[in-house]
């Protein structure tokens, strides 16, 4: 089999190229220019970077899918919703960096975070399996670095933690891959489809192990247990760009496994274990949150509990669900962007902006802060007015649509749940407790404020104009 | 199928399947760090090994290339966690993933 | 467009008036506030027949932000009105412009629920219209549990209310269904999605045995807050089943009905013989408001016109002497700094027009002719009489006995009797106090007299063949 490459095909990995050589220009700028320019420099390039990707990206968004590389890449409008997502995690994280607290390592920190995207875009594009494995190892050898960035020994240690349960996870779904190639004979995603191979061992066992590489990713219950330790550990920018990124790349593969891998009829067998472990992720990550004191733990288990309500939109395998898998998925994006945007602007050279125990009195100290921090905890919770209630009655009515409502009764009582522990917070940030020592704010943080302010508003405009991407199928040509 | 295929492919898909699962005890059994990673890699090559196995069954090369990848990840892992370990150890001193519990999940 | 205004003023301007520091401006927000709430009342008399509509939703079922009174939200949405004015007037807690931040946010969100004619624009003002009352009850209430119970017993409503909202659509294709009478839902989802709203619905109400959570918010909630919950907040489920619940499902209330009957009762007796027993004022006003609104949920599950009527009637005769109370109570608890019968006494001997006040309210509340409470009774009786209802009728009955012995009861313990010497002796009311008070005592006389404003609603003309059915079977 040859392959002709043409200029199409590179097109259709331009924002990843334009994304990639960003990093590089970090890093050269970085090494050219004084150091206290270059701090700011990195960042605002690296971000420069990623909106002109996100720009190019979507210019193809309504245009037909387009194979490129033989299969390995599709550009379609599926893949680029998700990697508009992806950018916009990147940048909505990258702006968090602030260049007074982190110090020398920014540039550093700039291209590894852009390289991540990469690696997160890949694998929204992935066509076949060996293209995954790239965009994930990518992504994942990114973060583990970020997650040590930090001068403490809890980053370290999360780093530590984080690359050998990761790889092993990587080694799961990498054995997984080769039984499915042995299965089908061919890596692409479209050949797994064949109804021949619906009875194949070899397909469900390496099936299996691929799904179990991907609940670790998505850290679904059991393999959730990382999660919290990693992200407490880890710096807040990187936090956020973990919490967002690695969830929506790996969903993207998920999804396209669903939609567009497995034999006609095997799908409703094959999942059910990730439905039944979706269903779990919902009420234990919502209840892992009723007992933390840090903020990053607490987004880990929300994070947990909140990948368990994207499944279940996904869950049937309508056109719809997956439309609404999407809107829930950038909904939250911009929430948790939104609340690390405001932790960060709590935060100086201890993170203390992830301290929930520092949130106490933050209501009188700062009330927009507080009432946007409100906001996005709300959102999370999916009251209104924000688009995690809009989310979620999408998510129930698909899935009642689809004959999984039990999922949809889970997903209402994870949520009953999960409100305890968001109020938690809203309540300490406005409690008035006269004797807590008075925590106040350190150097200023305009990016974060305007990141806070932008999420707010998306969030307010999508639940007004629901407006969820319709050429996101067929998502394989 | 080739003649050349004097041995069936299921024996080479129980033979990865027996490192795979050494490379999982490892992770799971040992607490050093090294270690762990040294069994990671197993698991890796594991997976090359069926790839090679499946290209040579279905005469398809995208099996050598995935195998290929799998190496070039596998060193850059290999790099980067050696780094984070000797950063763990610099801090700690000595390397022992039981040791490694500020954060309790 | 009246409709947007009505929602979004009070909201804009309350949630203004939480920013900046804790003492300033503190004596204009309760004329900014009083002016928004007079303002509001006026833009709701004049909304009547009006309708405003956007399109939300077009998949994966047709939503819409539609917003218009009904015939019969048309009153509750101006007795919210008239009940913030009052409540605002009545404010005399620290923080004050907060205070009356929250209870503009709280009645903007209130005309959302009551204005919606889309069910998920009003699943979506059921859970917004939670945070302002668990707001104050944070920062004004006395015990941080009771916001929390007020908060999780009704956000678990509000989620099956959603469960069911999102399973609605899914099978009728469109949420845009209130106030329509030609929505008829069949299927064999439907008795689910009949259990998830009245579970939301007899949260809300609250109905014995999902009241736990209204006697302790009740008497924690600062009275201002608490009035305006309990007048109009606690209709919200009432409302629900006329619209929604008897609108698009009829045939399952009815099959139902038996049970939502029973509940009915067994929280008129209940609420009505706990109330007899406790000595914390606004705890007895808060089980006298169980036992009355066991009543309207009696006169819905009924299934007759008149007694339909006479719920409406009810329901906002309930709201303007329930408000009354509570302010006045709340009056008293500032003027003694306690509520306990067992501490109060005499005050009416030297606070005159405080015992008016209070007199005319625990009056409209035991159902003396004359006042609003009386006709409500009545009619409502009339027609579970009439509907064949013989024995839930006497129940009702006892109830509305012992409601005169725990209101006298309250009566007489704050205001008759010697005077007690450790209590302090402070003014009658001012005349802010005696404005705030006026038009709901004022409603209550004149509804009293002259029910006739409310009964010419047509209630067959609103969900007509719901209401011909319950009567002719």
């Amino acid at each position: 089999m040859t392959i002709n490459v043409t200029n199409a095909d590179w097109n259709a990995v331009a924002p990843i190229i334009i994304v990639a050589i960003t990093g590089l220009l970090v890093l050269l700028l970085d090494l050219l220019s004084p150091k206290n320019i270059s701090r700011y420099a990195a960042i605002l390039l690296g971000a420069a970077g990623m909106i002109v990707a996100g720009v190019v990206a979507s210019l193809a968004y309504w245009s037909p899918a387009y194979v490129a590389f033989g299969g390995a890449f599709i550009q379609s409008g599926f893949g680029i919703v998700f990697q508009l997502i992806i950018l916009i995690a990147g940048i909505g994280s990258l702006i968090l960096v602030r260049p007074p607290v982190q110090n020398e390592r920014i540039a550093g920190a700039t291209a590894l975070m852009l390289w991540g995207t990469c690696g997160a875009m890949l694998m929204a594009g992935a066509g076949n399996l060996m293209v995954v494995f790239l965009g994930l190892e990518l992504l994942s050898l990114a973060l583990y670095c970020l997650c040590g960035l930090a001068d403490r020994p809890s980053s370290r240690e999360s780093a530590l933690k984080y690359l050998i349960l990761s790889s092993t996870a990587s080694g799961f779904m990498l054995y997984g891959m080769a039984l499915l190639f042995g299965a089908s004979g061919s890596v692409a995603f479209a050949d797994l489809a064949n109804p021949a191979l619906a009875s194949s061992a070899l397909l469900w066992v390496g099936g299996g192990l691929f799904l179990v590489g991907i609940a670790f990713k998505l850290s679904l219950v059991p393999f959730h247990a990382w999660s919290p330790d990693v992200y407490e550990g880890a710096p807040l920018p990187v936090t956020a760009f973990m919490s967002v990124a690695t969830k929506a790349g790996t969903l993207a593969v998920f999804a396209r496994f669903m939609y567009a891998a497995l034999p006609a009829g095997t799908a409703d067998r094959l999942l059910l274990p990730i439905w039944i472990v979706a269903a779990i992720s919902m009420i234990a990550g919502n209840v892992g949150m009723l007992a933390q004191h840090d903020l990053k733990r607490l987004i880990a288990y929300s994070g947990i509990a909140q990948v368990g309500y994207i499944l279940t939109a996904l869950a049937g395998g309508t056109h719809l669900g997956l439309r609404y898998a999407i809107y829930y998925l950038a909904a939250y994006t911009f929430m948790n962007l939104g609340a690390f945007a405001i932790a960060t602007t709590m935060s100086g050279d201890r993170e203390e902006g992830s301290h929930l125990a520092n949130y106490r009195g933050y209501g009188r100290r700062n009330p927009v802060g507080a009432a946007l921090m409100t906001f996005f905890l709300l959102a999370m919770a999916g009251l209104p007015p924000t688009a995690g209630f809009l989310g979620k009655i999408l998510i129930l009515s698909s899935s009642v649509g689809a004959g999984y409502a039990w999922l949809g009764v889970v997903l209402i009582i994870g949520t009953a749940i999960s409100l305890y522990a968001y109020a938690k917070v809203v309540r300490a940030m406005y409690q008035r407790d006269e004797h807590v020592h008075a925590f106040e704010g350190h150097a200023p943080a305009p990016l974060a404020w305007a990141s806070a302010a932008i999420c707010f508003v998306v969030i307010i405009v999508m639940t007004f104009y629901p407006y969820t991407p319709s050429n996101v199928l067929p998502i394989v040509k | 199928m080739s003649q050349m295929m004097a041995v069936p492919v299921s024996y080479y898909v129980g033979l990865s399947a027996v490192i795979f699962f050494i490379g999982v005890a490892g992770v799971l059994v040992r607490r050093n760090p090294l270690i762990m990673l040294m069994s990671i890699e197993l698991m890796f090559n594991a997976a090359n090994l069926l790839f090679m196995a499946f290209a040579r069954a279905w005469l398809h090369n995208a099996g050598h290339i995935f195998a290929f990848l799998v190496i070039t990840v596998a060193a850059a892992e290999a790099a980067i966690g050696l780094a984070i370990v000797v950063t763990v150890f610099r801090s700690a001193k000595h390397v022992d993933v039981d040791d490694v519990a500020l954060m309790k999940g | 467009m009246i409709e947007l205004l009505l929602i979004l003023v009070p909201v804009v301007i309350g949630a203004a008036m939480q920013f900046g520091r804790d003492d300033e401006n503190e004596k204009w927000s309760r004329w900014t506030g009083a002016l928004v709430a007079a303002v509001m009342f006026f833009l709701a008399l004049a909304s009547r027949g009006t309708e405003w509509s956007f399109r939300w939703l077009s998949r994966p079922f047709t939503s819409a932000f539609h917003f218009g009174p009904t015939a019969i939200s048309y009153w509750i949405v101006l007795l919210l009105a008239v009940c913030t004015f009052s409540a605002i007037l009545a404010v005399n807690q620290p923080r004050r412009r907060r205070f009356i931040g929250q209870l503009l946010m709280l009645e903007g969100t209130m005309m959302g629920l009551f204005l919606a004619r889309d069910l998920l624009a009003f699943a979506l003002f059921w859970d917004a219209m939670l945070l302002p009352v668990f707001f104050t009850l944070l920062g004004w209430g006395g015990h941080s549990g009771t916001a929390w119970r007020y908060f999780l017993y009704n956000f678990a409503g509000g989620l099956t209310l959603l469960l069911a909202t999102a399973a609605f659509g899914m099978l009728y294709g469109s949420t845009d269904v209130i106030g329509r009478t030609d929505v008829h839902l069949v299927g064999a989802w439907v008795p689910w999605i009949f259990i998830g709203f009245s579970f939301a619905f007899l949260v809300k109400t609250p109905v014995w045995p999902l009241h736990t959570w209204m006697p302790i918010t009740y008497s924690d909630t600062p009275s201002p807050m608490v009035a305006v919950v309990s007048a109009v907040q606690s209709k919200a489920g009432l409302y629900g089943f006329i619209a929604i619940a008897m609108a698009t499902m009829p045939d399952y209330v009815k099959t139902y009905a038996p049970w939502l009957i029973v509940l009915g009762i067994v929280s008129l007796l209940y609420g009505a013989f706990i109330a007899l027993t406790q000595n914390d004022a606004k705890r007895i006003v808060a089980y006298s408001s169980l036992s009355h609104l066991g009543l309207i949920v009696v006169a819905i599950a009924s299934f007759n016109p008149i007694a339909l009527q006479g719920a409406v009637l009810y329901i906002i005769a309930h709201g303007l002497f329930s408000a009354a109370i509570f302010l006045t109570l709340g009056y008293v608890e500032s003027r003694e700094e306690t509520r306990s019968l067992v501490r109060l006494g005499g005050l009416g001997a030297s606070n005159p027009r405080l015992a008016g006040a209070l007199c005319i309210a625990a009056l409209a509340a035991l159902g003396l002719p004359g006042l609003a409470g009386f006709v409500g009774e009545i009619v409502i009786l009339t027609g579970v009489f009439q509907a064949g209802l013989v024995w839930p009728a006497i129940l009702a009955l006892i109830p509305i006995v012992l409601a005169s012995a725990y209101m006298l009861r309250l009566f007489q313990g704050i205001m008759n009797g010697p005077e007690v010497p450790d209590l302090p002796v402070r003014a009658d009311l001012n005349w802010i106090e005696g404005l705030a008070l006026a038009p709901l005592v004022i409603a209550l006389v004149v509804l009293g007299v002259n029910p006739h404003a409310l009964t010419t609603f047509n209630p067959s003309a609103y969900n007509a063949t719901t209401v011909s059915q319950g009567a002719s079977k």
